[in-house]
């Protein structure tokens, strides 16, 4: 799993508020140092990882909520919905990862032939899921870097007083993810 | 998932050092509430004790630069890591176990067979990984409070 990265220019004499948009802005880069890589289906540690860093930023945004208007609530639960996803994809992987690994136990096993049948039927189910899921997942991504997502993400964490509710309303933001099985 | 808990005395104008200080040691307030779910076995506990150890590492790493000693906030930081790990090993057992009993349903019978063999298996390496999860809390014993795990 990648590190967090080191957040610099904190200044702890300051305020909780003036400090908020230096922290937030490296957890939305690091989040954003991934994005390079979610359309290749075989860089699933970094997908991991950008799931990873979604935590970071999520947790950091909770934290510091109480320095923002309701539109940067709108915000928080899209990354939210973004983790949601990953995760499940996560999931997914990890089910697979499971699998294979009994599957090779039972390769070495006399009679485990009956055994293999039922491992390989739920690993053909956790594939289906997975590639829904990631399908999903583009899809969100997508419609995030329309509004250019990122872009607006900064400009609210950088005001250094409660944001106008006028500049970004919930439904800028507003990406729900598509419903898939 | 556990709504995380609310901090006292943090308001915009509140310098970050204090903020940081009252939210560190809430959150391993927090992340100790859970303690004896664990203990028991609860598989709620399990995941909520799990994410509070997240918001309490995501908190530390954001406020390294408010403690004068890193190396020893490197240390208690670190340790909630293996908090967050070992649980995670658990974390991940229960959620296969339970993910395959509701998948097994839909499968024919002689499918089943190898499937509930693996649920065996797992029932075994979830007992194995909740050792490690009891050896850290006694690590964690020397800190009755958030407030004492921030001394030093």
């Amino acid at each position: 799993m990648a590190k967090a990265w080191k957040v610099e220019g904190v200044e702890p004499q300051k305020s909780y508020r003036e400090n908020a948009p230096t922290i937030l802005s490296v957890r939305i880069e690091e989040v954003y140092s991934w994005a390079g890589f979610i359309r290749d289906v075989e860089r699933k540690d970094e997908l991991h990882s950008m799931r990873i860093s979604i935590k970071r930023l999520r947790y950091s945004m909770e934290l510091f909520a109480i320095n923002y208007s309701k539109a940067f609530e709108a915000q928080q639960k899209v990354v939210v919905d973004l983790q949601g996803v990953l995760g499940d994809i996560h999931d997914c992987d990890i089910l697979e990862e499971i699998l294979t690994a009994y599957l090779q136990t039972l390769e070495t096993q006399v009679g485990a032939e009956t055994d293999a049948i039922g491992i390989k039927a739920l690993m053909s189910r956790y594939r289906e899921k997975r590639e829904s899921k990631y399908q999903q997942f583009l899809t969100m991504w997508d419609a995030l870097e329309q509004i250019d997502f990122k872009g607006k993400l900064l400009e609210i964490t950088k005001q250094d007083e409660v944001v106008k509710e006028s500049m970004l309303t919930s439904s800028d933001v507003n990406v729900e993810a598509p419903q898939t099985n | 998932m556990a709504k995380a808990w609310n901090v006292d005395r943090i308001t915009p104008e509140t310098s970050l050092e204090e903020c940081a200080h009252r939210i560190i040691a809430t959150r391993f307030d927090e992340m100790m509430s859970y303690k004896y779910d664990v203990a028991e076995g609860n598989p709620a506990g399990v995941y909520d004790m799990r994410v509070s150890s997240r918001r309490l590492q995501s908190a530390m790493q954001n406020f390294v630069d408010c403690f004068q000693d890193k190396k020893k906030f490197r240390k208690r930081l670190k340790t909630v890591k293996k908090v967050t790990d070992t649980l995670g090993g658990i974390r991940d057992v229960e959620v296969l176990i339970a993910r395959f009993q509701k998948d097994i349903r839909i499968l024919s019978d002689i499918e089943q067979i190898g499937v509930q063999n693996l649920i065996n298996r797992l029932q075994q390496e979830h007992e194995e990984k909740r050792q490690p999860v009891l050896e850290t809390f006694e690590k964690l014993e020397r800190y009755p409070t958030g407030e004492q795990f921030l001394e030093f």
